[in-house]
């Protein structure tokens, strides 16, 4: 080859493997991501949840600090239940901040593909409707879960160095993550669903927020009245709850009303990616 | 042989789009040609696995897409006629995730999704939003999104819709281009058939979900039903009426002068025009075989 010879390198075929189809729905998750952190609402939200966790954290410090220091009778009750109201806490730290994430991220997210003509970009390659919806869930879901599971951590670590039994703190923290996830899930596939449903963000983003309060004033008020409280685990984000409550303090409804957060809670996540998986299904790929 | 469509049919609610078409589609640059509701747009969804046959069977690249659709879009890629972007993302971006979602690793997918953007001429735009970008680079964008992920055969959706002249001359060379630089394959989807003449070699035309023209472009333009293009000398008006009584099909060629005649000789006899012309004294100084644009081949197919 001579000194300073300019040579054509020609174009090189790809010839590396292609991976499991499945893992394609960590792609769509990550890069959902991505854009989502570049809006200004998301970085706001977000900053909002991580002031909500400090209050709920400096609460913790403050209840194990005043218990352990053993002052007064009120507190040794407090004490006693801590270790289960740290679960319980750790469920409900970010009701506030994840609801508004999901309506600013999951929301909207479906609609936006669909006026973008993205379902043409996706389905036109080697993704299912399937892997899709999953990545979309993960994706939308995926700030939310950071945030309530980062408190959660933060928040077991807390009680762990501020004198949490370390079985008890790991048992309350095993029955708790499963309903904290659920409940952002839950959440986050009815957001989709909706969202499935219209090319309008906002009109998306609103039937979400109408959906979760009206439906939290009707049940939570019914179930007040009625002095029927199985009523409030049939909400979108009160199932997960309620589920929360029977496994960390063994809450009950009694009978077979005991399956009811469980099933509502499944009934949620399934019309949400039931409904968004219908009408991806019937997206147009190729029109004419 | 990149695509072999044996006797499909595919029917919707009652009314049929393919009909029991067979149809094969070689190695190249294949135009794919019909009026609306040919059964273009279903042909297409059924070569890339997202729609199923009534009947029949389709093998794209030797697979299935009926049984392996996520492998046939592995391998081929689409463009489509639509805007087909995410919001928010960049050009470099959505080529990167377009590769990604193929199922390529991310340092490949961005190294390729910079290389796909070179080839098509996206410059330093492609650090922008695609949404703020004009029809020609979201053209390009989606040109570059349709081959970053390497494929063997690639289908064009209208490729140079809402161009103007010179960006759609880059559009069809950039077309052209692709089976030698890159050795991918084109199915091109078009209602412009100049498009069809600058870039295919193969030309398949479906009308009402049938087959009825399946021809290399040279071999289509070359049938020229026996027409012949005379330029004339002297009285091409006397020409024409002796030609006439002789039973031969005259229509003015077009020209101002008047002097050229369009004659349909099915049998090719061209005696009886030399005859005539010894006749009428008039020199005819260029007689050949009038060959058909692809517009006119295209309307008779349809006829």
């Amino acid at each position: 080859m001579a000194e300073g010879a300019i040579h054509d390198l020609k174009y090189k075929r790809y010839t590396g493997g292609r991976g499991n189809p499945w893992l394609r729905a960590l792609v769509v998750a990550r890069w959902a991501m991505v854009l989502q952190l570049r809006q200004r609402w998301v970085k706001v939200l977000f900053g909002l949840g991580i002031i909500w966790a400090t209050v709920s954290i400096l609460k913790l410090a403050m209840l194990s600090l005043f218990g352990n220091s053993g002052l007064g009778s009120a507190a040794s009750g407090l004490l006693a239940n801590l270790d289960r109201e740290v679960g319980i806490t750790a469920i409900e730290a970010q009701q506030g901040p994840t609801f508004l994430l999901v309506l600013a991220c999951g929301a909207p997210a479906l609609a936006a593909d669909l006026n973008a003509g993205a379902f043409q970009f996706h389905f036109a390659r080697p993704i299912g409707v399937g892997q899709y919806l999953l990545g979309r869930l993960l994706g939308s879901a995926g700030w939310s879960l950071v945030l309530s599971y980062g408190t959660f951590a933060v928040l077991m670590s807390v009680r762990l160095v501020l004198g949490g039994e370390a079985l008890t703190v790991l048992k309350t923290a095993a029955l708790s993550a499963g309903p904290l996830g659920l409940r952002v899930l839950a959440m986050t596939a009815v957001a989709l669903g909706l969202s499935s449903l219209t090319r309008r963000k906002g009109l998306a983003q609103a039937m979400f927020a109408g959906l979760v309060a009206g439906s939290w004033v009707l049940l939570f008020g019914v179930a007040r009245v009625a002095h029927k409280p199985w009523l409030e685990a049939l909400h979108v984000t009160g199932s997960a709850e309620a589920l929360g409550d029977m496994l960390v303090l063994h809450r009950r409804f009694g009978g077979w009303y005991d399956a009811v957060p469980a099933v509502a809670c499944a009934l949620w996540l399934g019309l949400g990616l039931g409904v968004a998986a219908w009408r991806l299904s019937r997206a147009e790929v190729v029109r004419g | 042989m990149q695509v072999r469509v044996q006797g499909v049919t595919r029917s919707y609610e009652g009314v049929t789009a393919l009909d029991n078409l067979s149809l094969t589609i070689p190695a190249g640059r294949t135009a794919l040609l019909g009026p609306n509701g040919a059964g273009k747009s279903t042909l297409l969804k059924i070569l890339l696995g997202l729609t199923r046959v009534t009947s029949g069977s389709v093998e794209v690249l030797g697979v299935d897409p009926q049984t392996d659709p996520l492998g046939v879009r592995a391998r081929v890629g689409y463009m489509p006629e639509d805007d087909a972007f995410l919001p928010d993302m960049t050009a470099v971006e959505l080529c990167a995730y377009g590769a990604e979602l193929a199922g390529l690793p991310p340092n490949e997918a961005v190294e390729r999704a910079h290389a796909a953007l070179f080839h098509v001429g996206v410059d330093d735009k492609r650090y922008l939003p695609v949404q703020g970008y004009s029809t020609g680079l979201r053209q390009r964008t989606k040109l570059a999104a349709a081959i970053v992920h390497d494929p063997d055969l690639l289908f064009l959706d209208e490729p140079t819709n809402g161009l103007d002249p010179p960006s759609r001359e880059e559009m069809l060379s950039l077309v052209a281009d692709l089976k030698d630089r890159r050795g991918c394959d084109v199915v091109l989807s078009t209602h412009l058939l100049s498009d069809v003449e600058r870039v295919c070699d193969h030309v398949l035309v479906l009308s009402a979900g049938r087959l009825v023209a399946d021809a290399p472009l040279k071999e289509l333009l070359g049938r020229g039903d026996g027409r012949y293009l005379a330029r004339c000398k002297g009285d091409a008006g006397a020409l024409s009426r002796a030609l006439t009584d002789k039973g031969v099909a005259v229509t003015p060629g077009g020209d101002a002068a008047g002097s050229t005649l369009l004659l349909a000789l099915p049998d090719g006899d061209l005696d009886v025009v030399w005859r005539c012309a010894v006749d009428t004294h008039t020199q005819v100084r260029h007689l050949a075989p009038k060959a058909n644009t692809l517009d006119e081949t295209f309307l008779k197919l349809l006829e």
